[in-house]
């Protein structure tokens, strides 16, 4: 048995020819191996299998046999290897029992030949890659959101997660936090009521159904405010939010200039002291002459110095007495009246209260009447009761006490109660001494403006100096001139000045708004959910603007 | 006839366009202060921006067409690329005008944006390397073509391969195999950032080692020429060697150094194209939605 080992390319002859007599033999880098094959760095060993054919295994490495790689292959004769860069063929020898391998040098490819240079060839092209967003883009952006939008995505009421898009994503940015709610944050068409068509105002309505349109709306002004809709000025999806728009150019945009069809509406712009007019102070005008029920008359005038507003209430009350600690005090603790003693602030809604006899006044000035019987009080708010009540009191005193003389006592205190210390202290009070007793005197009526400035709203608890609602006077009083004032017809209101210390637009102050003191929708005014409801006929509207 | 840059083109003649697309969309912009509402995508100025936008970037895309358009006459392509570099410039501005920058939250419509951000930014380092890269590419190949120094290989390693038939059966091996394992190019990352996984077999180690740069085969011929100065011959083959060894290594130099210039010239268009697609998707959904949901 014998192989013989033929290398081409020797420079020295004696290395051409290998002969080996054994079964089999290997060749490699190690010292006991044929190194036949420079360069190769594990081991191949080749077994006779048969008198034409050999068993080559590697061991740490492969071979090549018609370009597919081997670690063990039985070959015949006339087949060849390739082994690092050799070619080894397995030819017959000389004698019919040898077995020949020829081992050959390949060819070195040139380096610039066997690897990829082309930039855009080597891996996944251009296009693939670009075929595979538009189909990834075109189902994760319009596929799955639009059939969310129809309820058939098929992972409807399934949970899915979150990075599974959803119509949400066709959102065009964040709601208004009063808008994120159940049955509007993820639902679209609670709003988009009809696609490819904006968002009608009774999408609005459906949930603001108790909302006043910004004027009363009548036949003849109704035209001026045809064809507003909601998004004219509430925009939602915007950053940052807009839903509550406080840019005073949509309200200078119709009072920026005198309303022909509305002339009394005074011109405003932005809140300034050029800007904005005067203050006008609301105030109730007594009219004895008239009837009951036109009486009081509210009417609107400025406060000015050259023409001071007058109170009308017919009350009498000097603020300065009571807010005197040397002439009133509380709790006899050596402190005045606080203005919040009388005049409480709603914690959250800055709203004053209603000032009223028995809440705020009779604690000190109760109305007895008889020094004997100090529990007793005259009825308020009416002369003739009064009188019944003095009179049946002091009636029955009489049949108690037969000294006691009932009339002389009734009309006496009668006299005293409304001319000199009861009623009149804080009343003004009429007497007439031809009427009879139960119709002698008349008390003025009494109606105290609760809003002089009706057409602002004003925060008083936001505006205390001190967080909810301070005890000291001193922050009412620095709007309020209260402990200098004498008389209740004094008006105690601050001017536009007063507000333009700290709100003013010119400088750029804090809400210097329109609607940090207007209100856009008044309580008064027509409900919208009904006057819209006309506006959506609108080919019936534009007859009328037409005419 | 000078080399003249395409933002140069024509006496940057689409440089006045840009100015005046975005100048325009500046003052259409800037009109909607006077509106009491705040500046956004759904004013009339808001849609007319968007329009412009929209034109534009459809537009931008046709450069793809054009320039495979041989025998169109509708402009040349030089000043095709010229507009497209300009005004593809302007649609990031008028996009964000459009929008007036509300891309806080993530949605289909800011998405649209950011990857309108992505294609322009890519195209702004194609520009870059477009402008600065072929100069330094001709610098490299010393103002001959790749070809010329391919073949230098060729004839270098056709030369190490007659050489090595006369070679001493140890370092022959060694030669053999620093030719056979010699890699230049490969996948992209070996191209972009010319990775050299070249290999040899060190008859010393008995195993197959690292030849990044031709390093180690240059240093096994360095020690082998001293060990070999008994045999002359030898010696003067291992010389012979080591000196186109050395020049191999300065070729094969050159030539992974225009490999990577040309992926680099390439690669951004991995970015540019295929977000470009899917910014014509996104751009398409947007206006749907935009109107679907009005």
């Amino acid at each position: 048995m014998r192989f013989l080992i033929k290398k081409t390319g020797q420079t020295d002859p004696s290395d051409a020819l290998i002969e080996i007599e054994a079964q089999s033999f290997a060749i490699g880098p190690k010292s006991e191996h044929l190194d036949v094959c420079p360069g190769l760095d594990f081991d191949l060993t080749i077994r006779r299998a048969g008198s034409d054919r050999l068993k080559i295994k590697s061991k740490g490495g492969g071979f090549f046999v018609a370009g597919r790689a081997f670690k063990s292959r039985v070959l015949d004769i006339g087949d060849a290897f390739q082994v690092g860069f050799y070619t080894l063929h397995i030819t017959r020898g000389t004698l019919p029992s040898d077995l020949c391998i020829e081992v050959t040098q390949n060819e070195i490819t040139p380096a610039c030949e066997r690897s990829a240079m082309n930039f855009t060839q080597a891996g996944l092209r251009i296009r693939f890659w670009s075929y595979l967003l538009f189909f990834l883009m075109l189902l994760g952006t319009f596929l799955l959101p639009f059939l969310d939008t129809l309820d058939a995505a098929p992972y409807s009421g399934l949970a899915v997660p979150s990075l599974v898009p959803t119509a949400s994503s066709w959102s065009a940015g964040p709601l208004h936090s009063a808008h994120v709610t159940a049955g509007i944050d993820n639902n679209c068409t609670a709003c988009h009521s009809e696609v490819f068509d904006v968002i009608p105002d009774t999408a609005c309505l459906a949930c603001h159904d108790q909302l006043n349109e910004h004027a009363v709306i009548t036949a003849a002004n109704k035209t001026h405010f045809a064809g507003m809709a909601c998004t004219d000025c509430h925009i939602e999806h915007m950053e940052p939010s807009h839903l509550v728009n406080n840019n005073p150019k949509v309200c200078v945009d119709c009072h920026g200039a005198l309303l022909s069809w509305a002339p009394d509406m005074p011109v405003a712009g932005r809140f300034s002291a050029l800007d904005h007019p005067e203050f006008k102070v609301s105030l109730w005008q007594y009219r004895p002459e008239a009837e009951n029920n036109a009486m009081w008359q509210l009417v609107k005038r400025l406060d000015a110095p050259d023409q001071p507003a007058v109170e009308q209430s017919n009350l009498k009350f000097p603020h300065d007495t009571h807010m005197d600690a040397s002439k009133m005090q509380a709790d006899n603790n050596g402190s005045g009246l606080a203005c919040v003693d009388c005049h409480q602030i709603g914690a959250v809604d800055g709203e004053v209260s209603v000032i009223s006899m028995e809440k705020n006044c009779q604690s000190c000035h109760a109305l007895t009447y008889d020094l004997d019987d100090p529990e007793r009080v005259l009825p308020h708010g009416s002369e003739r009761q009064a009188i019944a009540e003095m009179e049946s009191h002091f009636y029955r005193k009489a049949r108690e006490l037969s000294f006691f003389d009932a009339r002389e006592r009734l009309y006496s205190e009668a006299a005293h109660q409304f001319s000199d210390s009861g009623c009149v202290t804080c009343h003004w009070v009429e007497e007439n001494p031809a009427m009879p007793l139960q119709e002698r005197w008349r008390v003025a009526p009494v109606r105290i403006s609760q809003d002089w400035y009706p057409a602002a709203s004003f925060n008083h608890a936001a505006h205390m100096n001190t967080p909810g609602i301070s005890s000291e006077s001193s922050s009412c009083l620095s709007c309020h001139g209260a402990d200098k004032s004498h008389d209740a017809r004094d008006i105690l209101m601050p001017k536009k000045e007063t507000c333009l210390g700290c709100h003013n637009s010119e400088r750029g102050g804090s809400a210097d708004a329109c609607i940090s003191c207007h209100v856009f929708h008044p309580a008064k005014g027509s409900p919208s959910l009904e006057v819209r409801g006309h506006w959506l006929e609108r080919a019936e509207l534009d007859v009328d603007v037409a005419q | 006839m000078t080399h003249q840059s395409i933002l140069a083109w024509n006496r940057y003649h689409y440089l006045g366009w840009f100015a005046g697309v975005v100048g325009a969309s500046i003052a259409i912009f800037v009109s909607q202060f006077d509106s009491p509402l705040p500046p956004n995508g759904g004013t009339w100025q808001g849609y007319t921006l968007g329009t412009i936008g929209a034109v534009l970037i459809v537009w931008l895309t046709l450069l793809g067409i054009r320039k495979r358009s041989y025998r169109s006459r509708l402009g040349t392509v030089e000043g095709w690329t010229s507009a497209h570099v300009y005004l593809g410039t302007a649609v990031l501005i008028i996009s964000l005008l459009h929008c007036a920058a509300q891309l806080a939250s993530l949605n289909v419509h800011t998405m649209t944006f950011w990857l309108m951000l992505i294609v322009v930014c890519s195209g702004f380092y194609g520009l870059y390397v477009y402008l600065h890269v072929p100069e330094s590419m001709s610098e490299n190949l010393g103002g001959k073509y790749l070809a010329h120094w391919m073949s230098e290989l060729v004839d270098v390693d056709r030369k190490l391969a007659e050489l090595a038939v006369s070679a001493q059966a140890g370092w022959r091996a060694e030669i053999l195999s620093a030719l056979d394992g010699t890699s230049i190019g490969g996948d992209r990352r070996t191209q972009l950032f010319r990775r050299d996984h070249s290999t040899m077999y060190s008859a010393e180690a008995g195993k197959v080692i690292s030849n990044r740069d031709q390093a180690a085969i240059i240093n096994t011929l360095s020690r082998r020429i001293p060990q070999a100065h008994t045999d002359e011959q030898q010696s003067a083959l291992l010389n012979k060697a080591f000196s186109l060894f050395g020049n191999r290594q300065l070729l094969l130099r050159r030539i992974r150094k225009d490999m990577q210039y040309k992926a680099v010239l390439k690669v951004w268009l991995y970015l540019h194209i295929p977000f470009t697609v899917s910014l014509l998707v996104a751009l398409f959904v947007h206006i749907f939605v935009i109107f679907f949901y009005w």
